[in-house]
C-alpha cells in the first residue's frame, strides 16, 4: 500500500530574528513581511536579536481613591479613571517612579507587526540593575498595531528617574511557526493605541462561568 | 471720605480698608499658584501656567514690598489713599486676568503633540522671538476655538505703579523679570475637542491671529475700504473683526492647507454660524469664499488632481463664486463693503501673500498626501526619517482629511466610520508627534557630535 505524503502545513524557521533580519525587516516598506518600528531614532537601537524601545510620554499613575479593592470585572473607563490618571510629559522630561510602585507607560515608538513574526517586551538589564521591571504581560502577536502598554515597576528602595525617550526595555522578535491571519487576531487589529491603556478586563467571558461555578458550589 | 488723625492715622484706615481686599486676592492667588506649580498637569498647558505660576508668585512679593512701601511713603494722605486704590485694583485685575491659566487642562482631551509645532510655526512665520514668548495649549468650557495674548503682567504693574508711586523696583523683583518671557500666549480649544484632528486646522486659525498683529497684516486694509453705505454707528468696529478674522483664515490657509476650510465648516455646522453674520464674525459661507479664492491663489482650483480633497474645493468654488448670496439685511452693507471693491479684494489676498510668503500648495498637497494616505489606510502613522516639518504637519492634517471625504464616500456603517475617525486621530498625532522628535532628535545629534 503506497503512502502519501500528508499536506505539511507551511512551516516557517523558528527562533529569534538575527541583527541582520532585523534590518533588513526594518527596512521593508509596504511588505507583507516588513516590521514597522518608527522612529527609531538611533541605528544603535538595533542589537541582536533585540531592538531598544524608549519610554514614551504619557502615563496612567495610581491616584488616592475610597475604592476598598479593585474588581477586575467591573474594569471600564470610568471604573479606572476612579484610581488612575493621566499624566503627560513632554520627551526628554523625566518621570520619577517611586519604590514599589507600578504605573502604566507607553512605547514612544509605534510598532506594527507582519504575520509572521511576534514580539516579546523585555527589560533592559542596565535598567534592571536599578530595580526597573519593565513588562509583566511581554507577549506581542502577530499583526498587532499600535504602541505597547509598558507596566512600569519599581522594585528598588530608591525613586528612578526616568526620562521619556530613554531606551528602557526591548523588544525580542521571534518567527512564528506559521503565518496569522488578521481573522484569527480578531477585531483588535484595528485598534492601533498610541496612549496607555488600562485592561478592558470587564470584556472578559470568563466571569460569568466563574460567577455560575460559585453559584453552584456556593449551593452544595 | 477718610478720617483719620495725620500721617498715621489715614495710613491704619488704608490699610484697614484696603489691605483686607489685597491680601484676600493674594492669597486665593498664592493657592492657585501652589497648586499649579504642584500639579501633575500636561505640558503645554502647565509648563506655561508653571511660568506663569511664577510670574504672579513675584508679583506676589512685589505687592508685599509696595504695600510695606506705600506705609512707609513721604506724608501725604491722598497719594497713600490713591496708591492703594490703584494697587488694589492692579491686584485685582492680575487675578482675574492671569490666574485663570493656572488651571491644568484635563490630560486626556489634551493635544500636546501639536504644541511645540506649532510654536515653530508661530516663531517662523509670526516673527516673535522664540525666548521672549511662551505658548501654550488651554481647554476652556466654549465650544469654539479662541486665542488670549498677555504681556508680562509685571511689566504691566510696575510701568503704572512705579511710574505713579515714584518706588524703585525691589532687587529679586528684578532678578525675575529678567527670567520671564514678554509675550504669553494660550491658544484655547473645547475640552471636548482637544484631540479632534479634524479641528485641528482651527487652531492655525487662531495662530493666524496672533501673526496679524505682530505682522499687522490687516490694519492697511481697513484704510482702503471706500464702498461703504451703511448707517451702523459700530461699522469700525465690525468690519475691524471681519477683516480680521478672514485675514487669519488666509494666513492658516497658507501655512497649513485646505484642512482649515473643512475644520471651519465643520464647527459651523455645530456652531449654527454657517449663515449667521455677527459683529465679531462674518457667517462661515463668506468666509469660505475667502477660503476658496485663496486656495484658487495656490492652484488648488486648477489641480487637475483626483483626490477627494481638491474635487470637493473645485466643486466648492465653483458653487460658492456663481452663487448669489444674500446675508441679512443689517450686514449687507458690510459684505459689500468688502466684496464690491476688487481693490480691497485684492488688498487682503496680496497682503496675506506678501507677509506669510510660504504656501502649502496644490502641488505640496498632490505630491505629500498621497503617502501620509497610504499609511491611515493601512493603520500606521506616517513617520519619515526627515521632513520639513510645516510641511509634514500640513500633509498630515490634510491626509486625515482626505480620508474623512474618503470615507464618507464610502457604504461605511457610523458605528464603523465613527471607530476609524477616533483611529485616525490618533495616527495623526502620532504621525506629528514622531516626526516632530525626529528632526529634533537629527538637530540635537549634530550639534553634540559638533
Amino acid at each position: 500500500m503506497k503512502r502519501t505524503a500528508a499536506a505539511k502545513p507551511e512551516l516557517l524557521g523558528h527562533g529569534v530574528l538575527t541583527k541582520a533580519e532585523l534590518v533588513e525587516r526594518l527596512s521593508l516598506k509596504g511588505s507583507e513581511r516588513g516590521i514597522y518600528l518608527k522612529p527609531i531614532l538611533d541605528a544603535d537601537q538595533i542589537g541582536d536579536g533585540s531592538v531598544n524601545i524608549r519610554l514614551g510620554t504619557h502615563f496612567l499613575v495610581p491616584k488616592a481613591s475610597d475604592l476598598g479593592h479593585i474588581r477586575p470585572q467591573d474594569m471600564n473607563a470610568k471604573y479606572v479613571r476612579g484610581f488612575q490618571s493621566l499624566v503627560v510629559k513632554t520627551f526628554g522630561e523625566s518621570f520619577i517612579l517611586h519604590p514599589h510602585h507600578l504605573v502604566l507607560g507607553v512605547m514612544f515608538e509605534f510598532l506594527a507587526l507582519p504575520q509572521d513574526l511576534a514580539a516579546i517586551v523585555v527589560s533592559r538589564s542596565s535598567f534592571g540593575r536599578v530595580g526597573l521591571v519593565v513588562a509583566t504581560a511581554i507577549y506581542v502577536h502577530p499583526l498587532w498595531k499600535g504602541c505597547l502598554t509598558l507596566e512600569l515597576a519599581n522594585y528598588g528602595e530608591i525613586p528612578l528617574e526616568l526620562p521619556c525617550g530613554a531606551p528602557i526595555a526591548q523588544l525580542v522578535f521571534v518567527k512564528a511557526s506559521k503565518l496569522h491571519t488578521a481573522q484569527e487576531i480578531g477585531p483588535t487589529r484595528k485598534y492601533c493605541p498610541i496612549r496607555p491603556e488600562f485592561a478592558c478586563l470587564m470584556e472578559m467571558s470568563d466571569w460569568k462561568t466563574l460567577d455560575r461555578i460559585k453559584s453552584n458550589l456556593d449551593n452544595v | 471720605m477718610i478720617k483719620g488723625r495725620g500721617r498715621r492715622g489715614a495710613i491704619l484706615q488704608i490699610d484697614r480698608l484696603y489691605s483686607n481686599e489685597v491680601r484676600l486676592l493674594l492669597g486665593s492667588q498664592k493657592g492657585a499658584v501652589e497648586q499649579a506649580s504642584s500639579s501633575l498637569a500636561p505640558h503645554g498647558a502647565s509648563r506655561l501656567s508653571e511660568s506663569l505660576a511664577h510670574l504672579l508668585d513675584a508679583l506676589e512679593h512685589y505687592f508685599e514690598e509696595y504695600l510695606t512701601s506705600i506705609k512707609n511713603s513721604p506724608d501725604n494722605e491722598l497719594e497713600s489713599k490713591t496708591a492703594a486704590i490703584v494697587f488694589a485694583r492692579y491686584v485685582g485685575f492680575i487675578h482675574n486676568q492671569y490666574v485663570r491659566f493656572l488651571i491644568p487642562s484635563d490630560p486626556y482631551s489634551f493635544p500636546g503633540e501639536v504644541l511645540h509645532p506649532i510654536k515653530d510655526i508661530l516663531i517662523k512665520f509670526g516673527g516673535y522671538e522664540a525666548t521672549k514668548t511662551s505658548l501654550g495649549l488651554f481647554h476652556w468650557d466654549k465650544y469654539n476655538f479662541g486665542i488670549i495674548k498677555l504681556s508680562n503682567p509685571l511689566d504691566l504693574v510696575t510701568r503704572e505703579i512705579e511710574d505713579s508711586l515714584s518706588i524703585k523696583r525691589p532687587k529679586r523683583v528684578e532678578e525675575q523679570v529678567k527670567k520671564l518671557v514678554d509675550t504669553l500666549i494660550f491658544i484655547c480649544y473645547p475640552q471636548a475637542e482637544g484631540r479632534n484632528v479634524f479641528l485641528h486646522g482651527l487652531l492655525f486659525h487662531e495662530l493666524g491671529h496672533v501673526i496679524d498683529s505682530k505682522k499687522m497684516i490687516s490694519d492697511p486694509i481697513l484704510k482702503i475700504i471706500k464702498n461703504w453705505t451703511g448707517t451702523n454707528p459700530n461699522a469700525p468696529s465690525i468690519l475691524t473683526s471681519w477683516v480680521k478674522e478672514i485675514v487669519a483664515d488666509l494666513i492658516a490657509i497658507r501655512i497649513v492647507g485646505p484642512c482649515v476650510l473643512f475644520a471651519s465648516r465643520m464647527a459651523a455646522l455645530t456652531m449654527e454660524v454657517m449663515d449667521n453674520d455677527s459683529p465679531s464674525h462674518p457667517s462661515s459661507r463668506f468666509r469660505a469664499l475667502w477660503m476658496l479664492e485663496h486656495l484658487e491663489r495656490i492652484g488648488y482650483v486648477d489641480s487637475k488632481s483626483d483626490l477627494n480633497s481638491i474635487q470637493t474645493i473645485r466643486d466648492w468654488h465653483k458653487k460658492l463664486t456663481s452663487a448669489k448670496l444674500s446675508p441679512a439685511k443689517e450686514y449687507e452693507p458690510f459684505w459689500n463693503a468688502l466684496r464690491s471693491d476688487s481693490a480691497v479684494i485684492k488688498a487682503i489676498h496680496e497682503n496675506v501673500e506678501q507677509s506669510i510668503g510660504y504656501a502649502f500648495t496644490a502641488a505640496d498637497f498632490d505630491s505629500k498626501i498621497s503617502d501620509v494616505l497610504a499609511h491611515f489606510n493601512n493603520n500606521l502613522p506616517h513617520i519619515p526619517n526627515s521632513a520639513k516639518s510645516t510641511a509634514h504637519l500640513a500633509s498630515v492634517l490634510n491626509a486625515v482629511w482626505e480620508k474623512r471625504l474618503t470615507d464618507l464616500a464610502s457604504e461605511q456603517s457610523e458605528d464603523e466610520l465613527f471607530k476609524w475617525q477616533e483611529i485616525i486621530c490618533g495616527l495623526g498625532l502620532k504621525s506629528i508627534e514622531g516626526n516632530y522628535i525626529q528632526n529634533i532628535w537629527n538637530l540635537n545629534e549634530k550639534d553634540s557630535s559638533s
